[in-house]
């Protein structure tokens, strides 16, 4: 897989570079770490190329090297594990004169126990002199959900996703979107690792595997402002609302504060926080066996904090110079997480570090 | 749901008939700026809702995505 992604990258820069066009490369280091024993690395590596006018084609690779012994884990019974996920992706699109894009992608993802197809289609629209722009798009995930050491078990699970969005331009400073996103999963969406517990007052009788609905519908709106406030300040402001038929309801809501240190370099400094409700069938312990049961800490009653800084340098070169840009950035961000109804954490705390660079030819 | 389906279009449609204010092509040196990118690094977008699609219950609407979210 990872031969794979590193054939499609250099494939995009030579069809690019034969093609004596424009072309863009961009890599990704990610690191997340938190106190409840998990650590991911994340490779990432994408490029583009324009080799026609109007047409550009596309293609990336991202790797989750994952090392975890999780609460949920220690509750499944499984000490310790670690795994990789491999994802690759490829895109293609057309932009007419008119301002019209249509394109495609397709992403391919493997674990041991997870594989994923995922066909997709966008098109979109730029109308009154390019200050609205609108799009749609809808993906079609195939998942097979395996099980780690026990190769008779598999189930599927489909995902329809439909994606509608409008920008518009509100004024020479400011620029507004709106999207919606709907997601449709049908099949099995448990995880064959986790268990939930059965209690009599504080006595546990027994442990089961988690259940959980064969259909999950959710639904989420976003709304984003950018502004330019005064010489090298800018600000960005968002909020999301988001409703499932799991009975789980999640606002969230974050800013941005952008300080232009010169022409190629900016700091951003930002905030995101996030509340949802838990699942209606979500409970901090049972006490008898119900249809549906959890003890997936994500579909409990939570709130987060995400506090972040990033560093951006790009430089630009004059006309006719073979490599037109080049950019590298780095940003951390601290994550807090607050369980109120979740038995064995009360709270978590992550770091997430990543570093980036890109050229453009 | 329904309810915020109609109040998405609504919305839609609100942006799609304020487009007649528009703004000229001279009006947009300050929104070609990189800080006013909506989309602004396409690779942190993928990494960063990866991190809250798999911390949080709720998820969507800010774009990123690809199947296989390695949470179970």
């Amino acid at each position: 897989m990872k031969t794979a992604g590193l054939f499609c990258f250099a494939a995009a820069l030579l069809l690019a570079g034969a093609a004596q066009a424009q072309s863009r490369g961009a890599t990704k280091f990610g690191v997340y770490t938190d106190d409840d024993g998990t650590l991911v690395l994340s490779p990432a590596v994408t490029a583009s190329a324009t080799p026609v006018e109007g047409f550009t084609v596309g293609a990336s690779y991202l790797a989750d090297i994952v090392s975890a012994s999780s609460t949920d884990l220690v509750s499944a019974a499984t000490k310790h594990f670690e795994e990789r996920r491999d994802d690759l992706s490829g895109n293609l699109s057309y932009t007419t004169r008119g301002y019209f894009t249509v394109g495609g992608a397709f992403d391919y993802s493997h674990e041991t126990d997870y594989r994923s197809y995922t066909p997709s289609l966008h098109v979109g629209q730029e109308l009154f002199d390019r200050n609205v722009t609108l799009t749609a798009g809808y993906g079609l995930s195939l998942n097979t959900v395996g099980r780690s050491g026990d190769p008779g078990f598999s189930e599927a699970m489909t995902n329809h996703s439909v994606t509608l969005s409008a920008s518009q331009l509100l004024g020479p400073d400011t620029v507004a979107r709106l999207t919606w996103q709907g997601q449709f999963a049908r099949g099995f969406q448990a995880s064959v690792y986790r268990y939930a517990s059965v209690y009599q007052g504080t006595v546990l009788l027994f442990q089961t595997p988690e259940v959980l609905p064969d259909a999950r519908d959710r639904h989420a709106a976003a709304l984003s402002v950018r502004h330019h406030l005064s010489g090298p300040i800018y600000v960005n402001a968002d909020y999301r609302l988001y409703l499932d038929d799991w009975g789980l309801m999640g606002h969230t809501g974050g800013g941005q504060l952008y300080y232009e240190i010169t022409r190629d370099v900016f700091l951003r400094l930002g905030e995101r926080v996030h509340w949802q409700t838990g699942a209606d069938f979500y409970a901090r312990r049972y006490d008898a066996r119900r249809r549906y049961m959890t003890s997936d800490k994500e579909l409990s009653p939570l709130w987060s904090s995400t506090t972040g800084l990033k560093l951006d340098y790009a430089w630009r070169s004059g006309a006719g110079a073979a490599l037109s840009a080049f950019g590298v950035n780095a940003k951390v961000d601290f994550i807090h997480v607050g369980y109120s109804d979740f038995d064995p954490l009360d709270q978590l705390n992550a770091w997430v570090g990543e570093l980036g660079t890109s050229v453009t030819f | 749901m329904k309810r915020l389906v109609a109040l998405g279009l609504l919305a839609l449609f609100a942006a799609l008939a304020s487009g007649c204010a528009t703004v000229k092509p001279w009006q947009r040196g300050t929104l070609a700026r990189r800080c006013m990118a909506l989309e602004g690094d396409p690779e942190e977008a993928v990494l960063e809702q990866h991190v809250f699609a798999y911390r949080e219950g709720a998820a969507g609407a800010y774009g990123g995505g690809g199947g296989g979210c390695g949470c179970n």
